[in-house]
C-alpha cells in the first residue's frame, strides 16, 4: 500500500497542472479581501471574513470542483496511456489501486486547504481587516483541515465514477452535477448530500456566522457521509472488478 | 495523567501492530524464498525471487538471482557446444559424403570400362582431383581438431615480423599474377621483432590469401603490415562480392560456408583454423565487409604477445 | 515441472454472440519460442489477454505453470513478462523513471534491473528525454525493457515489431532469439508477417478467424518447405556420375545410401529419369520439394495467405 502511494507520486513528476490548480486556493480570500475591501470596514469579526473566504464558496463549489477534477487527471491519464492492463499484470490490486489515488485527493485536498488558510490570513491580517490573534487563527486552521479531510471523503463518488468511466465527459458531467446538487439541495435537507454535510459539521456550536442550522445533527451527518463513501468504494470495486 | 496513560497506550498498541505487520511481511517473503529455492532445485533455473526495495532480506534475493543466473548461462553454454559438436559431425559426415560418392562413381566407370581412351584419363583425373580434395579437407580437419583441443605445440622464435611477411608474399606474387590479380604490398622498411611460430604465421597468411583467391571473385588486393610500439596490424583487403551481413558473423565458424554451395570448392575450415592460430598468438582477427565491394580482414597481434 | 509452460484449452472467447477466439489448444513448451501467426484481427490478442487474465474467458481454460491466474495472481504474475499491443507508459516521465515506477511496484531481481533492461534494448540510462518524446521505435523498445525488467521465465509479446523500420525489426529479432537461446526464456509472439515468424520461431501456431488451424514445430514445417530435388536411387555414385557429367550439376548432397538432394530445381526431371533408367538405375522415387511456406499457409487459410 505504501508502496502504491509512493509510486503515485512518481507518477505526478512534471504535472505543471498540478501547481496551477492550487492557485484556485486564492480565489476566496482575494474576493473576500476585495469585498471587505470595497465595504470599507476595519475589525471586522475574524469568522466573517474566514466564513468568506474559506467556508463559503471554497468549500461548496471550488475544493469540489478541484478535487473532482484531480481525480479525472489521476484517472483517466493511465486510461488514456493504456496504463491499467500493465499495471494489473505486475500485479496492483484493484482495491489498492483505488485507495492510494484516493489518498493522493486526500494529500491534494489537505494543501489546498492549508494554502487557503494561509491565504485568508495574509488577505485579512495585513490590510488589517481583522486584528491578529492566534486564537482565531487556530481556529481558521484546524477547521480547514476539517474541511480538506472531509471533502476527500466527499470527492469519493467523483473518483468512484471516474473509475469506472473510460472517457472523461462523463465522469466531468456528474461532477459538476454533483457540486451544484450539493449547493441546491443544502437549503432543502441538509443530510442527504455529502457536501451539504460537511457544512453542517463545519458550522456546529453556531461557529460560523450565517450557515448555523436549527439544530445540527452532527452524528446524522457522519453517518451520511459514511453511507455515500462506502457506497462509492463499492461501485469502484464493482466496476473494477468488470472492467479489464 | 490518565490522558497520557491513554496515549502512550495507543502509541504502544501501534508500535506492536506495525512490528507485527513487518513480521508478517517477513514470514511472506521468506516462505517465497523457499517456494523459489525449492523451483530451482527441481531444476528451473530460470526463476527468480523478486526483492522490495525496502526489504532487509535484498540481499539474500539479489545472491540467490545470481546464482540461478549463473548456473542456467553455464548450463546453457554447455547445451550449446554439445549441440555445435553434434551438428559438427553431421557436418562433417555430409562433406565426406558427398566428395566420396562421387570418386567412387568416377572409379567405378573406370573400372567396370564403361569409359575408354580419353575420357578415361580424364575420369581419372577428375577422380584424383576429387580424393585430393579430401584429404585436403580431412588435413584440414584435423588440423583443425588439435587445434581446437588445444593439442598443437607452437614453436615460438624472436623473428622479424615484416621479413617473414616479405618472403611469404615473395611466393605468393606468381601465383597471383598466373591469376590475373592486381596486388599491392606495403611492408615497412624497418625490423620489427615478434614472438611468433613462423609455420603457424605462414598460415595464417596463406589461409587469408587463399581464401581471397578461391571466394572473393575480384581482381585486385591489398596487403598491408601497420605497425607501432603496442602492436602491428595485418589488413588484407580485396574488391570482390563482399560478404553479406547475414553471414559475417559466423565466417569465422567452422564449417561455416557463406554460398550454401556444396560444390566443393573450400571446406568452410580455412578461416576456422586462421581464428584459431591467430588467438594462439594472443591477438584478434576481425572482418569487415561490403556487399559487392570487397571485404578487409584485419589482424592485429599484440608486440608483447607472449611473456618472456 | 511440467513441460508445458502455457497451455490453454478450449479457450473461447464471446463477444455477444460474435466468437472471436474458438476452441484454441495451444502448447508452449518451456524454453521455446512460439509463434502465434494471424492477420490482424484474428484472434492472437484476445488469447494474449485471456492468458494474463486481462479479459474474462467466456469457456475453457488457460493455465500458466499448470495453474490457473486467477486466483494465484501474487504467485504468476512476477514469473511473466508480457507486453500486450502499443505499451503505454507515462508520458510526463522519462524512460527511466516509468521502469523505476514497475520496478518498485514488482521488486527487482538484481540491484541494478532498471539499467539492464535499458541496456538490453538499447536506450539510455538516466536520459532526459520524456516519454512523450518518444519516437514509436523507442517506446516499443521501453515496452520490451519492462517486460524483460524482472528476468521473468515466460515473455508474452504481441507484435513486438509492429512500427519499427527494418533495422529494428532485424534488431528486435536477435534480441529476442538471444532471449532464447543465452538465457533460456520461453516467449510467445504474436504476428501477422509470417516471414518474421518463421525466422524467430521454434513453434508455431496459425489462427484464422479465432480457430488454431494448425500448431506444429517448425521444423516439421520446414521440412514440407525445402526448394530441392529428391532422388532415390539404386546406386548413389552412379547417379552422381551420371548428374555431374551430363547434367552439369554441382550443387547437390547425398543423404544416405539411397537419397540425393538436388538443390538446382531448374532441372528437367523427366530428362534426368530417362537417362537414370536408360544407365540401369532404378529410380525408387524423385520429386521436386518446393512448397515454400508461403504456399503452405495459403493453402491452410484457404487461399487468402498471410501477408
Amino acid at each position: 500500500m505504501l508502496k502504491l502511494v509512493e509510486v503515485e507520486f512518481c507518477k505526478l513528476r512534471r504535472k505543471k497542472v498540478m501547481w496551477i490548480m492550487l492557485l484556485a486556493a486564492f480565489v476566496m480570500p482575494f474576493f473576500a479581501f476585495l469585498y471587505f475591501g470595497y465595504l470599507g470596514k476595519t475589525n471586522i469579526e475574524p469568522a466573517l471574513f474566514y466564513k468568506w473566504s474559506a467556508f463559503g464558496c471554497t468549500l461548496f463549489l471550488i475544493l469540489p470542483f478541484i478535487l473532482g477534477l484531480l481525480s479525472i487527471m489521476l484517472i483517466h491519464d493511465e486510461n488514456q496511456y493504456d496504463m491499467l492492463k500493465q499495471l494489473w499484470i505486475v500485479p496492483v490490486s484493484k482495491i489498492g489501486y483505488f485507495f492510494s489515488k484516493f489518498f493522493i485527493v486526500f494529500l491534494y485536498s489537505l494543501c489546498f486547504m492549508i494554502i487557503n488558510a494561509a491565504a485568508s490570513v495574509l488577505f485579512s491580517v495585513i490590510p488589517n481587516y481583522v486584528a491578529f490573534e492566534w486564537n482565531s487563527i487556530a481556529f481558521l486552521v484546524e477547521r480547514c483541515l476539517e474541511i480538506a479531510g472531509l471533502t476527500a471523503f466527499a470527492a469519493l463518488p467523483v473518483l468512484a465514477v471516474t473509475v469506472s468511466q473510460k472517457g472523461y465527459i462523463f465522469p466531468m458531467c456528474i461532477t459538476l452535477i454533483y457540486i451544484f446538487a450539493g449547493f441546491f439541495i443544502t437549503p432543502v435537507n441538509s443530510y442527504l448530500h455529502p457536501l451539504s454535510c460537511i457544512s453542517v459539521i463545519i458550522s456546529r456550536g453556531g461557529a460560523v456566522p450565517g450557515i448555523a442550522l436549527l439544530e445540527p445533527n452532527l452524528p446524522l451527518a457522519f453517518f451520511s457521509m459514511c453511507v455515500w463513501g462506502i457506497a462509492s468504494v463499492a461501485l469502484a470495486v464493482v466496476t473494477l472488478g468488470k472492467r479489464k | 495523567m490518565s490522558i497520557y496513560f491513554f496515549l502512550s497506550l495507543i502509541f504502544l498498541g501501534g508500535v506492536i501492530l506495525y512490528l507485527l505487520f513487518k513480521l508478517r511481511h517477513i514470514y511472506q517473503q521468506i516462505s517465497l524464498i523457499k517456494e523459489v529455492l525449492e523451483d530451482i532445485k527441481a531444476g528451473n533455473l530460470n526463476r527468480r525471487v523478486l526483492a522490495q526495495d525496502n526489504d532487509r532480506i535484498k540481499e539474500i534475493c539479489y545472491d540467490i538471482n545470481e546464482i540461478a543466473m549463473d548456473s542456467q548461462a553455464q548450463l546453457i553454454h554447455q547445451k550449446q557446444s554439445e549441440q555445435a559438436y553434434k551438428s559438427l559431425m553431421t557436418g562433417l559426415s555430409h562433406d565426406v559424403k558427398t566428395p566420396l560418392s562421387s570418386l567412387v562413381g568416377y572409379l567405378e566407370a573406370v573400372e567396370k570400362g564403361i569409359v575408354t581412351g580419353e575420357e578415361k584419363e580424364e575420369y581419372v583425373h577428375v577422380a584424383f582431383e576429387k580424393a585430393q580434395h579430401l584429404k585436403h579437407f580431412v588435413e584440414n580437419l584435423f588440423e583443425w581438431v588439435k587445434l581446437d583441443a588445444g593439442e598443437q605445440i607452437f614453436h615460438f622464435e624472436v623473428l622479424d615480423i615484416n621479413e617473414i611477411s616479405r618472403n611469404i608474399m615473395a611466393d605468393w606474387i606468381p601465383v597471383l599474377e598466373s591469376r590475373d590479380f592486381q596486388y599491392e604490398i606495403v611492408i615497412p622498411e624497418q625490423e620489427y621483432w615478434m614472438f611468433v611460430d613462423i609455420n603457424a604465421y605462414t598460415r595464417i597468411i596463406n589461409n587469408l590469401l587463399q581464401n581471397i583467391l578461391m571466394h572473393s571473385q575480384g581482381d585486385e588486393m591489398k596487403f598491408q603490415i601497420l605497425e607501432n610500439s603496442q602492436e602491428m596490424k595485418i589488413i588484407l583487403e580485396d574488391n570482390g562480392k563482399g560478404i553479406s551481413a547475414e553471414h559475417l558473423p559466423h565466417i569465422f565458424e567452422r564449417l561455416y560456408q557463406c554460398d550454401n554451395a556444396r560444390s566443393g570448392k573450400g571446406n568452410g575450415l580455412g578461416l576456422a583454423i586462421t581464428k584459431e592460430l591467430v588467438s594462439a598468438h594472443k591477438g584478434m582477427i576481425t572482418a569487415e565487409s561490403i556487399l559487392d565491394k570487397g571485404t578487409k580482414f584485419i589482424i592485429s597481434l599484440p608486440q608483447k604477445n607472449i611473456t618472456r | 515441472m511440467s513441460d508445458r509452460i502455457i497451455e490453454t484449452k478450449q479457450l473461447t472467447k464471446k463477444y455477444g454472440n460474435q466468437t472471436v477466439v474458438n476452441s484454441v489448444n495451444l502448447h508452449v513448451k518451456k524454453g521455446h519460442i512460439y509463434g502465434l501467426l494471424g492477420r490482424n484481427g484474428a484472434g492472437k490478442t484476445t488469447i494474449m489477454k485471456m492468458i494474463l487474465g486481462l479479459t474474462s474467458i467466456t469457456s475453457g481454460s488457460a493455465e500458466v505453470f499448470g495453474k490457473n491466474i486467477k486466483g494465484n495472481e501474487k504467485r504468476i504474475y512476477p514469473r511473466i513478462g508480457a507486453m500486450i499491443e502499443a505499451p503505454g507508459f507515462y508520458p510526463n516521465l522519462t524512460g527511466t523513471e516509468n521502469l523505476e515506477i514497475f520496478a518498485k511496484l514488482r521488486g527487482t531481481s538484481a540491484p541494478d534491473a532498471v539499467k539492464k533492461a535499458l541496456e538490453v534494448v538499447g536506450l539510455p540510462y538516466r536520459d532526459k528525454k520524456i516519454f512523450s518524446k518518444y519516437s514509436l521505435g523507442m517506446k516499443q523498445r521501453l515496452g520490451i525493457a519492462n517486460a524483460i525488467l524482472h528476468d521473468p521465465e515466460v515473455l508474452i509479446l504481441d507484435e513486438p515489431t509492429n512500427g519499427l523500420d527494418p533495422i529494428g525489426i532485424a534488431q528486435m529479432r536477435e534480441f529476442i532469439k538471444k532471449l532464447s537461446t543465452e538465457n533460456g526464456k520461453t516467449i510467445l509472439i504474436s504476428s501477422h508477417i509470417l516471414s518474421e515468424i518463421a525466422l524467430l520461431a521454434d513453434d508455431i501456431g496459425i489462427i484464422d478467424k479465432g480457430v488454431l488451424l494448425e500448431e506444429s514445430s517448425m521444423k516439421e514445417l520446414e521440412k514440407k518447405n525445402r526448394k530441392y530435388i529428391l532422388l532415390q536411387v539404386s546406386d548413389v555414385p552412379k547417379t552422381i556420375l551420371i548428374l555431374e557429367r551430363r547434367f552439369q550439376v554441382k550443387d547437390y548432397s547425398v543423404q544416405d545410401e539411397q537419397t540425393v538432394r538436388i538443390y538446382d530445381t531448374e532441372l528437367n526431371m523427366g530428362e534426368i529419369n530417362k537417362v537414370l533408367v536408360m544407365e540401369a538405375i532404378a529410380v525408387l522415387s524423385s520429386g521436386i520439394c518446393n512448397d515454400t511456406l508461403e504456399d503452405y499457409f495459403r493453402k491452410i487459410t484457404g487461399g487468402e495467405g498471410i501477408a
